[in-house]
């Protein structure tokens, strides 16, 4: 199902930052998981991650770091900050609150 | 805390210069990425466009992204299609790396976040004008056009018209005229402004001024200097203080011919002395006597009349020093040229005063005074309600207010351009505003990066629109204005109009390009991406259509204005003014006053000998008053037997000319009757005249005007001669009646013309010298050619014709740059539909017919409208229109045709294009 344009709006940066409150993640690995279980936050294709992983470092809500491999290749890891798990816990608390009303008004079943 | 260094991704070398995109897919593919997936990475890095160090990351994550897909077992294929095509991440990835927003920040830091934003902003929206140097060179320069149109005109009506007086209390002033049936604004003689300050109460002071051209040598070239002849309570009932040293008064000029005492501008002081306050307790010489300057007045007083600043004032109790006469100007009412202002006593109402002025005027009409005729009333003014002089100000208000609707009509199509363009981009951003929404981005995020975009284009236009407003303004100060005095206006490009410009096409450019962008992400999301561009800027097409049409429309009714002022100036240029249609000089000389009469006669006749003997000069005539003199009129008094004078007067007041012999042979007037003047007139004084045909029409109807008498004053007149009525104030006037009268001394600066078979400049030029060798205690007023003389009769019109014509053109070549884009764009949106067209066999011929009549249709919709509000607007100008009607055929047909033609030409160059489109590529683009 492709997620409509208000909801999809807020949906990309914290679909990224749940994913990344359980641990270190790489881009390749962020981008299967967001395509395997949420259909549509990523509607241009995988590609569209980095620009929303770099939007997100700039603002300081995410940390990377290069790690070695022990093939030689190098990889990036991002991590969620301090600041972004403030964010994620406000937005997450904004989701609840529309998914209760939605639930209030008989739209959708918990 | 960084967890990693930057830059130093892995796998890849160092990234220098700008890279071609093979360098990188080549890169790439060394790093161990197959062929497709090197050739994405590298289009990705390349078209972020970021600089090096940010691409080798960037670079180096993309290469590890497909690594680790390729390492799970996943084809290229599959990872290629889970990718996507990278375009708009590209586009992302260039702003991400740039936004610094520290959103969860509060306080102090949130504000830092503000101006970080703001610079990321302008800095983005920078990137993205020069990214379309056309599309932007355009966007300023019609702003550009519009706004300098804008603040060249406001500044100059705002110099002239809107600026405040600098005078304490202005609201207690009020502007004094004597009033007849035929004109309501005449000033008062001397003995007029005595009786007013005798026989009122109402008063708290009345301060008088009376301009005088008076001669003065600097640096060895005698000029004439813009003086007032003031009440000795001029400053103080004005309430204007010293800039240096102290004003005079009461004290200084206590009796007739006593009060030597002078007090300069600023501006005269600044030229004279170098603003040396060491000026003050010395002497000047004006007219053979010596005035002690007393002090500097400031700057911002620009004398009585403003626009023609004054050099000098100095005690009217000097009036005969300065201009003497054969009767004392303070006692004789024969001259009036004094301007009165008065200030109203605390509590006094305007009302008040007007019956106690009216009391003055019925007492000074009792006594049957020159001047006080039966219809003759007293006129009072607000100061503040008057900009120069009301007769002036009648032309002058609806001339300015013509002008401001004009350039505002330029800046609205200004304004229509750039949200013309505005809007054709928001059609084209709707996927790219749809993307950011969909990645985070907040719809204030989007609009204030679309409104720095467009204050950005305002701004530019603006400074732009400036220089371009000072260049103009520098080239009308530049045209040599035909008047003997010095017009100075203080002019400076006013920051406030320009602001107000750039506010305008501000608020046009968020209105047209920001809500139409907003409005477009409230499309569904996912249509939007998928969809293409096919549909949806329809709306958007239409309202730019309305645009481009309502361009057409404003640039008609402008061209139609300045067809009409351009047709007028052709009909003045056409009309005879019955004299001066042979080449001749023409010197307005002053004489000494103060040499005597005899020596100033003589120095005349020398003057008007040695130029009959130049070669080439075929007359040489002397007049007091030359025709279509625009400083002056000499009027006569006369009553003629059996002639009833207009109702509340006791005669007919005609305009006069004093002459000598040679006048009619040099200013090419023609003897229809009777003889010429002779020696022997002058010696009788005032007992023969010659009169105009009008003169005879009028005053003799049906009869021969030969030999018949009429009286003016005591004298009784007889007609000797009758020649051709030629213009006598203006190119467009009924035939006025007129009469010349033999010139004798005294007389004040005379007009002298000299007929040439050769070249009038230069011989204007040799009389000027030859004044300077054989009388150099005469003067030179002003010198030039007859010819110059009359054409500058019809300057206002040429001025205005060229103003409009400029503007005009200038809202034409915008419409046309506006439609050529509409057209531009209706290619560019069509051309799938075109492909398919010329791919069914449709001739090119028929295609580029196709968008022509798209184009036309707009360029008729507006011109149709235009020509009805053209129609309009030239019904509301006739006025300031010259011997044709608002409804003139010849404008009414040829401008439509002009600009159907231009337009045409517009609308041709982009349908051109389209059909020259490959019906493949235009298929495959889709």
């Amino acid at each position: 199902m492709v997620i409509k344009r208000e909801l999809i709006r807020g949906a990309g940066p914290v679909a990224v930052l749940q994913l990344l409150k359980r641990r270190e993640m790489y881009g390749y690995e962020l981008a299967e998981l967001l395509t395997q279980r949420s259909d549509g936050v990523l509607a241009l294709g995988q590609s569209t991650l980095y620009p929303l992983l770099y939007g997100l470092e700039s603002k300081g809500l995410v940390d990377s770091r290069w790690v070695e491999l022990p093939s030689g290749r190098k990889r990036r890891y991002y991590r969620i900050t301090d600041p972004g798990l403030a964010m994620l816990e406000t937005q997450r608390a904004q989701w609840q609150e529309l998914f209760q009303a939605m639930v209030g008004l008989g739209l959708v079943t918990p | 805390m960084r967890l990693g260094t930057r830059g130093s991704a892995p796998g890849t070398r160092r990234f220098r210069g700008r890279m071609e995109r093979l360098e990188v897919e080549r890169l790439g593919r060394a790093a161990g990425l197959p062929e497709i997936l090197a050739e994405r990475v590298a289009r990705v890095v390349v078209e972020s466009g970021l600089p090096d160090d940010r691409r080798e990351e960037v670079f180096g994550e993309l290469v590890s992204h497909f690594a680790d897909g390729l390492a799970a077992g996943k084809t290229p294929e599959q990872l290629l299609a889970a990718f996507g095509d990278g375009s708009a991440a590209a586009a992302l990835i260039k702003e991400a790396k740039q936004v610094v927003t520290p959103e969860s920040a509060g306080g102090a830091e949130r504000r830092a976040g503000w101006f970080e934003r703001l610079g990321r902003d302008t800095r983005y929206a920078i990137r993205r004008l020069s990214a379309r140097p056309a599309f932007t060179a355009i966007a300023v320069l019609s702003l550009a056009l519009g706004i300098g149109a804008n603040s060249a005109v406001f500044t100059l009506v705002n110099d002239v018209i809107l600026r405040k007086s600098t005078l304490a209390h202005p609201e207690e002033l009020v502007d004094l005229y004597r009033s007849s049936s035929s004109f309501s604004y005449n000033v008062f003689s001397e003995p007029d402004v005595a009786d007013l300050r005798r026989n009122t109460t109402a008063f708290a002071g009345i301060a008088s001024a009376k301009m005088s051209m008076v001669p003065f040598e600097v640096g060895g070239r005698i000029e004439k200097l813009t003086t007032e002849m003031v009440s000795s309570d001029y400053f103080t009932v004005l309430g204007l203080k010293p800039l240096r040293g102290r004003l005079f008064d009461q004290t200084d000029a206590p009796a007739p011919g006593q009060g030597a005492v002078v007090v300069l501008s600023e501006r005269f002081w600044r030229r004279l002395a170098g603003a040396d306050p060491a000026i003050i307790g010395k002497s000047l010489r004006l007219n053979g006597a010596s005035y002690v300057v007393t002090g500097i007045l400031p700057a911002d007083y620009a004398g009585r009349l403003r626009a023609v600043p004054t050099d000098l004032y100095v005690p009217v109790m000097m009036i005969d020093q300065i201009e003497p006469a054969a009767e004392s100007q303070l006692t004789d009412r024969g001259t009036s040229g004094t301007f009165v202002t008065a200030r109203l006593k605390p509590g006094v109402s305007m009302e008040q005063a007007h019956v106690e002025l009216d009391r003055v005027a019925a007492g000074l009409k009792a006594q049957r005074l020159t001047g006080w005729q039966e219809d003759a009333t007293m006129t009072v003014l607000p100061k503040a309600d008057a900009i120069i002089y009301p007769p002036i100000d009648q032309i002058l208000v609806p001339v300015a207010a013509m002008l401001m609707v004009v350039v505002g009509l330029v800046l609205v199509i200004a304004c229509a351009n750039l949200a013309g363009f505005l809007l054709a981009r928001a059609v084209d951003r709707r996927k790219e505003i749809a993307v950011r929404l969909a990645l985070g981005a907040t719809r204030g995020q989007l609009v204030s990066q679309l409104l720095v975009e467009t204050i950005l284009l305002a701004l530019v236009g603006g400074i732009a629109g400036a220089v371009l407003g000072r260049a103009a303004l520098r080239v009308v100060l530049a045209t040599d204005i035909p008047l003997p005095v010095t017009v100075d206006l203080a002019l400076t490009v006013d920051w406030r109009v320009l602001g107000f410009s750039i506010l305008v096409s501000v608020v046009a450019g968020v209105f047209f390009g920001l809500v139409p962008a907003l409005q477009a992400t409230r499309l569904d999301l996912a249509s939007v991406i998928r969809a293409e561009n096919t549909g949806g800027g329809r709306a958007k097409l239409a309202l730019r259509n309305v645009l481009v049409g309502g361009q057409v429309a404003v640039s008609m009714v402008l061209l139609v204005i300045a067809g009409l002022f351009a047709r007028s100036l052709d009909v003045a240029r056409k009309i005879d003014a019955g004299f001066g249609a042979r080449p001749a000089a023409m010197v307005w000389m002053g004489l000494p006053v103060n040499a005597g009469a005899g020596a100033a006669l003589a120095g005349r006749d020398r003057v008007v000998r040695n130029v009959a003997a130049m070669p080439g000069v075929v007359a040489v005539g002397l007049t007091s008053n030359i025709h279509l003199n625009t400083l002056g009129v000499q009027g006569t008094e006369v009553t003629v037997p059996g002639i009833e004078p207009p109702p509340g007067r006791t005669t007919h007041d005609v305009d006069r000319a004093a002459i000598d012999t040679g006048f009619i042979a040099a200013s090419g007037l023609r003897l229809t009757a009777g003889r010429n003047f002779t020696l022997a007139d002058s010696d009788t004084g005032w007992r023969t005249a010659i009169v105009n045909e009008a003169f005879g029409a009028k005053f003799f109807p049906g009869r021969d005007p030969l030999g018949q008498r009429f009286r003016s004053g005591t004298r009784e007149i007889e007609i000797v001669g009758v020649v051709n009525t030629a213009k006598i104030r203006s190119l467009g006037e009924v035939p006025r009646p007129f009469i010349y009268v033999p010139i004798a001394p005294p007389e004040g600066p005379l007009f002298l013309l000299a007929r040439t078979s050769g070249n009038a400049e230069q011989l204007a030029a040799a009389i000027v010298r030859t004044m300077a060798q054989v009388a150099p205690e005469t003067f030179v007023m002003q010198s030039g050619t007859l010819a110059a003389h009359i054409s500058a009769m019809s300057y206002p019109l040429r001025m205005g014709a060229a103003a409009l014509l400029a503007f005009a053109l200038v809202a034409l070549l915008m419409a046309c740059i506006g439609l050529y884009g509409a057209v531009s764009y209706a290619v560019s949106q069509r051309s799938r539909e075109v492909g398919i067209r010329l791919s069914l066999g449709a001739g090119s011929g028929a295609v580029i017919r196709l968008l022509l009549t798209g184009g036309l249709r707009l360029v008729a919709g507006g011109a149709v409208v235009g020509m009805v509000l053209a129609l309009i607007a030239g019904k509301l100008l006739e006025g300031l229109l010259f011997g044709i009607k608002a409804f003139d055929p010849v404008t009414l047909v040829t401008v439509p045709v002009l600009l159907l033609c231009v337009a045409a030409l517009a609308a041709y160059l982009p349908a051109r294009r389209a059909g020259r489109i490959d019906p493949i590529t235009a298929l495959k683009a889709e």
